[in-house]
């Protein structure tokens, strides 16, 4: 029941969006994103989430990442996103390369992201964060984060 | 004959390509660090990649090689390699300056070989491992002439199977890099 729910919530996301796709121009409408969970190189992946809000040029976001921690508090930050669309919103299999900076609550950041969105709502991306802190620098990577899009 | 036909008009098309589709070739050389997935230290790999530009940078398609030297320490001796293969096109930028997106797929592949006789004489002397995968890569590029010096990240994400996937396992590799080349 919730299956059938959630596919024809897709269906008719995708239904409306490719009707005003068809209708649209130049896009500067926005998405949210609402990113959920990560693979990482450890069984159990990572409690990562992020809300994000972007159009075809930027995107900024919110994340929250449970596995790990900056001194006693999970690492959270923001980051400022420059969006180049390969195919953007008015695909229905969006794609995007993105590369961004950010203040995080271990240092300032930078984000270098790919995020593919396929039928408006079900939302794949493939983040890198580089975290300054004091005498060098860290990689972390999302390898596969997934969550939702909603397009308004 | 056929065969040579074929190999024939695709090598007319390789040579006659630079009129017909503004195409160009390059050749770089590749220097950074690398990161794998279950570890927090950069490695130093080098390497290089061949590159065929078409329609003044709209889209390219490259080969690259990188590999992390040989380490040898308390009786063990370890390397890393990847090749892969992208599709790309500049997304921003002028004919001198450029950001140009990539996405392809490839191969890591490395080993751990004891050289030390006591271990050596072990069960498993060597162990390897071969990973393939997903690869992307941001590119921010300038130009001066036929000069082609590039900053690049490229991320590797490797195959999981459906037990890895189920337990929310991925294998990510992380590569910052310099490019410096020449387009012929």
């Amino acid at each position: 029941m919730k299956r059938r729910f959630l596919l024809l919530l897709i269906a008719v996301t995708a239904l409306f969006n490719a009707t005003k796709s068809a209708a649209a121009g130049s896009d500067d409408r926005v998405t949210y994103s609402l990113m959920l969970q990560s693979l990482a190189p450890n069984a159990g992946g990572q409690q990562a989430y992020a809300l994000r809000r972007g159009t075809d040029k930027i995107e900024m976001s919110l994340f929250a990442n449970r596995s790990l921690y900056a001194g006693n508090f999970p690492l959270m930050g923001a980051t400022y996103d420059w969006r180049f669309a390969i195919c953007g919103r008015s695909c229905f299999w969006q794609f995007y390369a993105q590369a961004g900076v950010g203040l995080s609550t271990a240092g300032p950041m930078v984000e270098i992201l790919w995020s593919s969105i396929l039928l408006w709502t079900v939302r794949i991306d493939m983040a890198t964060h580089l975290i300054v802190i004091p005498n060098r620098v860290i990689t972390w990577s999302y390898p596969l984060w997934v969550g939702f899009a909603i397009p308004l | 004959m056929l065969q040579r036909l074929t190999k024939s008009c695709l090598l007319v098309a390789f040579f006659c390509a630079p009129r017909t589709y503004g195409a160009s070739y390059s050749v770089l050389s590749s220097a950074g660090l690398m990161q794998q997935p279950t570890s927090h230290y950069y490695h130093f790999v080098y390497g290089g990649s061949g590159q065929a530009e078409f329609f003044e940078q709209k889209f390219l398609v490259r080969g690259s090689y990188l590999q992390r030297p040989k380490f040898e320490e308390a009786g063990f001796v370890d390397q890393d390699s990847g090749a892969f293969a992208f599709v790309g096109s500049q997304i921003a930028g002028n004919k001198i300056f450029g950001v140009t997106a990539l996405i392809g797929g490839g191969r890591i592949n490395g080993y751990i070989r004891a050289t030390d006789e006591y271990y050596s004489s072990e069960d498993a002397p060597e162990r390897s491992y071969s990973i393939s995968g997903l690869s992307t890569a941001l590119e921010a590029s300038a130009r001066w002439g036929s000069l082609h010096v590039a900053v690049n990240h490229q991320t590797f994400v490797g195959y999981v199977d459906r037990e890895q996937l189920n337990a929310y396992v991925g294998w990510p590799y992380n590569f910052f890099l310099v490019n410096v080349g020449f387009t012929l």
